[in-house]
């Protein structure tokens, strides 16, 4: 924050931003926020390159880099925050409408620098799966992919492309990505080069995009590398069973060894590729018939390579009764299962079962152990810091809390559960990241939260964080009961049953006003941030619709009424919440405000307007909402008489403060009126409305009208309060 | 010679209905529209425009902050503010920090292109509610300081212009009081903004000392 900005405003920025979190929950397939494209070449205009990141993915811009195309040319984009995942979706779009061709071979890559450039450290990104459209990719390295020569459409050209690609992101993070295409040859002798197979040999890369790559199964062993010890069982038409059908996430799909003797020593092994706590594995029987394949399964997990002799962390087995599951079952394995630390990067399945075959899976699925964290809390919007316990402050109506869960992918449905000990008990599901509930009751709760698996299954860790909901000290017990007992000392004789009654009903009334004072910040902060800004986009959008009418035919008059009715209501919206906001209870707000609406009124009109001098307005008194609207809102009455009425061209604006006396003045030079004169008119509806308004605050509203002019006085013995 | 205009604006529905009305009038020309006041910060003083509209309420940084860092890079910097209500009390903290003028956004656009114009030719508009905050901003006594202290007072001749002004004179009227001419009066106004930088800063810098 900068310094010297009002306190208020320093809360309504933290409240933006913990809003803004809040409400835009990122969506899996939200793509990153690139910008600052740079790149070793570019064709055209600086604009036209750099919409290569501007979140569309047609033309006709883009990068492109016609008259380079016989050089290997990259591009470099950098990430506005961090990228924090561990596999990206990488999209490269060639939407140009014109039949330019996508590029023929190149590199992705990422960077951890602070400013990614050309010149940076890269490293390759490990390319998992892609496709495309129109042509065929093939792979010519970890990172690097080839697209094939295409004939030619009839048409001559040919059609719009899109490479779709998931990657790993090895590290995790990355702050840039970068492009490197490379010259294929176009002829036989090579001596002629090109970065696209077809005239003019040139691409134009529509749209660069990367998302976070969201699973939809917490299963982490999915499409992780899984090998046998011994070749699998050889099927009658000469095809082999392979071990990838154990992580290849299809059920269908099945493993088992072909007929081997007893002590064979056979066993699969599975790569997570990584040390993880575990939750528990799962292994899925074939589904299709009932074989006796499955029992007497042994699960070893290791956190070094198996094959140079390391210990197993933790060994188990399914099915050690020596049963067999039904078909499709999934047997499942929990630590307690077995013995051990339950982390793993290398598992190994084996079976001491005589049966031939045996062991037979489908699937071997492995769910790592995922809690949910706290990472920002807001009581009624303003965020508070997320320590244990959880510090609410009093008077808390509505608690907002984000949650994340780490960890890879996400379970198709609902992502967690959640409740609040002692309060509302039951768990509740959500697949949003923000929860919005009641506050708990002052005192002490616990918040619980819990993971779930895409099995289905509750991950074992569960999220326990106390919360402490504070309470106003004059709702403590100790406050009141010391509080009644001054109360009745001092009421001595007059009995003690009144003076509480008293006490009660000041505290109900000091509540009301600190949760009504709580509230108004808030309704005029919507109103601020929402209809005003909604208000001045209407009114622009008039103004130009207007604009262009006038300089081809008459303007609608319908729209210049409506245009000049937004502006009004958004002149009238700013009034409301000026009273509204409980920020400015000074004398000296009010008569700024005053000044400045004046200003502000005039500002279009013929009429000058001048204004007294501020010096002689005490600067700390504070006034209740009531005087300070009913002066305002009479003397608002008080200059559009002048405006409608006074027929003049001169003003004068004065505030006093004399002797406990606040005095507005607000007079013309026009032609003045008999005041006995106005009998049944709308005028008359205008001054009622002064009187009564001033006499509502016990003040009064004098108008001393002759031929040199108008001057309405508003005078009101000031009242100061909070 | 066409003005070069910079919006830093985050309502992208504002922000293009503005770009493309800017750039129907033949003497000024949008160069750049940003939504993140980041990127407005990263880019801003490699592309120089004549003048950048800035919105006050950006997300994640404030057009007043906007304001003080991009002037730190670029001192040249001509910025006019956006604001949706006149009576935002960031109105007077941009101006502290450097901005050279606010709008309301519900501004007829005819108007906003006066108020680019007047701020391309130097002047610096200056109403009778700012004149007033002004007073008061230097009513604090500025903190003691070598060197420069006579430097940021304001001339007496100063005192005089925002006393009218904040008695809602116009600057002719101002011209025809002091029997000089209309640019001397804005000179007056111009070095006023300029005191009121210095003085807005080494007040933060006060208090920045005092924690």
């Amino acid at each position: 924050m900068i310094e010297g900005l009002p306190g208020f405003l320093c809360v309504r920025f933290l409240t933006a931003l913990a809003l803004a979190g809040a409400s835009s929950t990122i969506r899996a397939a939200d793509p990153l926020e690139l910008f600052a494209p740079q790149a070793t070449f570019y064709a055209g205009a600086m604009e036209t390159f750099a919409s290569v990141v501007d979140g569309v993915e047609t033309g006709p811009g883009g990068w492109s880099v016609a008259g380079g195309t016989t050089k290997p040319q990259s591009l470099v984009v950098n990430c506005l925050r961090p990228v924090e995942a561990a596999e990206l979706d990488v999209s490269l779009f060639f939407l140009a409408g014109k039949p330019f061709n996508p590029m023929a071979e190149f590199t992705l890559s990422f960077t951890n620098d602070e400013e990614p450039s050309l010149e940076g450290n890269w490293q390759p990104l490990e390319i998992l799966r892609f496709n495309s459209q129109a042509t065929t990719l093939e792979r010519i390295s970890s990172s690097g992919l080839r697209a094939a020569r295409i004939p030619y459409n009839v048409n001559g050209g040919v059609p719009d492309e899109i490479y779709r690609i998931t990657a790993v992101l090895p590290g995790r993070r990355a702050t840039g990505f970068r492009v490197d295409t490379i010259p294929v040859p176009l002829t036989q002798d090579g001596r002629l080069v090109g970065l696209s197979w077809y005239a003019p040999h040139d691409f134009t890369l529509t749209e660069f995009r990367v998302a976070i790559h969201q699973r939809e199964t917490t299963n982490i062993a999915h499409y992780q590398p899984a090998r046998s010890s011994h070749p699998l069982y050889l099927n009658p038409d000469r095809t082999r069973l392979r071990a990838e059908a154990l992580t290849d996430g299809l059920p269908a799909t099945i493993a088992h060894p072909g007929k081997l003797p007893p002590d064979s020593g056979f066993f699969y092994e599975i790569d997570l590729g990584r040390i993880c706590k575990l939750d528990h594995i799962g292994l899925r029987t074939r589904g299709d018939e009932q074989f006796e394949r499955f029992t007497r399964v042994q699960v070893s997990l290791f956190t070094t390579a198996p094959d140079r002799g390391a210990a197993a962390t933790w060994q188990g087995m399914a099915r050690a009764d020596g049963k067999h599951p039904p078909p499709g079952a999934v047997e499942t394995l929990v630590p307690a299962d077995g013995n051990g630390e339950f982390s793993a990067r290398y598992l190994r399945i084996s079976s001491d079962s005589p049966l031939p075959y045996s062991p037979q899976l489908a699937e071997v699925e492995v769910y790592e152990s995922r809690c949910p964290e706290i990472v920002a809390a807001v009581a009624d919007g303003r965020e508070i810091p997320v320590v244990a316990p959880l510090v609410i402050p009093p008077g808390t109506k509505r608690l907002s809390l984000r949650v994340q869960i780490p960890g890879i992918g996400l379970p198709p449905g609902d992502w967690f559960r959640w409740r609040v000990r002692n309060d509302m008990g039951d768990w509740r599901t959500s697949r949003l990241w923000t929860l919005d509930m009641a506050c708990p009751p002052p005192g002490q709760s616990v918040f619980e939260a819990q993971a779930l698996h895409s099995d289905r299954q509750w991950d074992a860790t569960v999220l326990r964080l106390p919360i402490l909901v504070r309470q106003h000290f004059w709702m403590s017990g100790w406050f009141q009961w010391s509080s009644a007992l001054v109360m009745a000392g001092l009421a001595t004789g007059t009995g003690i049953f009144w003076s509480r009654r008293r006490a009660a009903r000041q505290l109900t009334r000091m509540k009301a006003e600190a949760a009504l004072s709580t509230e108004r910040a808030r309704i005029a902060r919507d109103m601020h941030d929402e209809v005003g800004g909604k208000l001045a986009r209407l009114s622009l959008l008039g103004e130009i619709v207007l604009h262009g009418q006038q300089t081809s035919t008459q303007a609608s008059p319908q729209l210049t009424a409506l245009t000049r009715g937004v502006r009004e209501v958004a002149v009238e919206l700013e009034q409301v919440i000026w009273s509204l906001s409980p920020k400015h209870d000074l004398m000296a707000d009010l008569v700024r405000h005053i000044y400045q609406y004046a200003e502000d009124f005039f500002a279009d009109t013929p009429v000058i307007c001048r204004f007294g001098p501020m010096a002689d307005i005490p600067p700390d008194i504070k006034l209740r909402p009531e005087p300070r609207n009913a002066l305002f809102r009479s003397f608002k009455e008080a200059v559009a008489n002048i405006l409608k009425h006074a027929h003049t061209n001169t003003a004068q604006i004065d505030v006093r403060y004399d002797e406990g006396f606040m005095e507005i003045r607000a007079a013309d030079k026009g032609c003045g009126f008999d005041s006995a004169a106005l009998k049944s008119s709308t005028d008359r509806n205008g001054l009622t409305n002064m009187h009564e308004r001033m006499n509502s605050i016990g003040g009064t509203c004098a108008i001393q009208s002759g031929p040199s002019g108008t001057t309405v006085i508003l005078r009101w013995k000031v009242i100061a309060g909070g | 010679m066409s003005i070069r205009v910079s919006i830093v604006e985050d309502d992208a529905a504002y922000r293009c209905m503005l770009e493309t009305h800017l750039n129907q009038s033949p003497d000024v020309r949008c160069v750049s529209t940003y939504g993140d006041p980041r990127e407005a910060l990263r880019r801003l003083p490699m592309e120089k425009p004549d003048v950048v509209l800035m919105d006050l309420q950006l997300p994640g940084l404030t057009g007043t902050e906007c304001i003080a860092a991009l002037r730190a890079e670029y001192p040249g910097l001509q910025a006019i503010m956006l604001t949706v209500f006149e009576q935002d009390e960031q109105v007077f903290q941009a101006l502290a920090a450097g901005a050279c003028g606010y709008l309301v956004k519900r501004t007829p656009p005819a108007r906003i292109l006066e108020a680019i114009r007047e701020v391309q030719q130097g002047g610096s508009p200056m109403s009778a509610h700012i004149a007033r905050c002004v007073v008061e901003a230097f009513r604090k006594p500025p903190p003691p300081k070598q060197g420069e202290a006579e430097d940021f007072q304001l001339s007496p001749r100063e005192r005089e212009i925002l006393d009218l002004l904040a008695q809602g004179l116009l600057l002719k009227e101002i011209a025809q009081h002091f029997s000089v001419s209309h640019s001397t009066v804005q000179t007056h106004i111009g070095r006023i903004y300029k005191k009121l930088h210095v003085h807005s800063r080494s007040q933060a810098v006060a208090r920045l000392k005092q924690q």
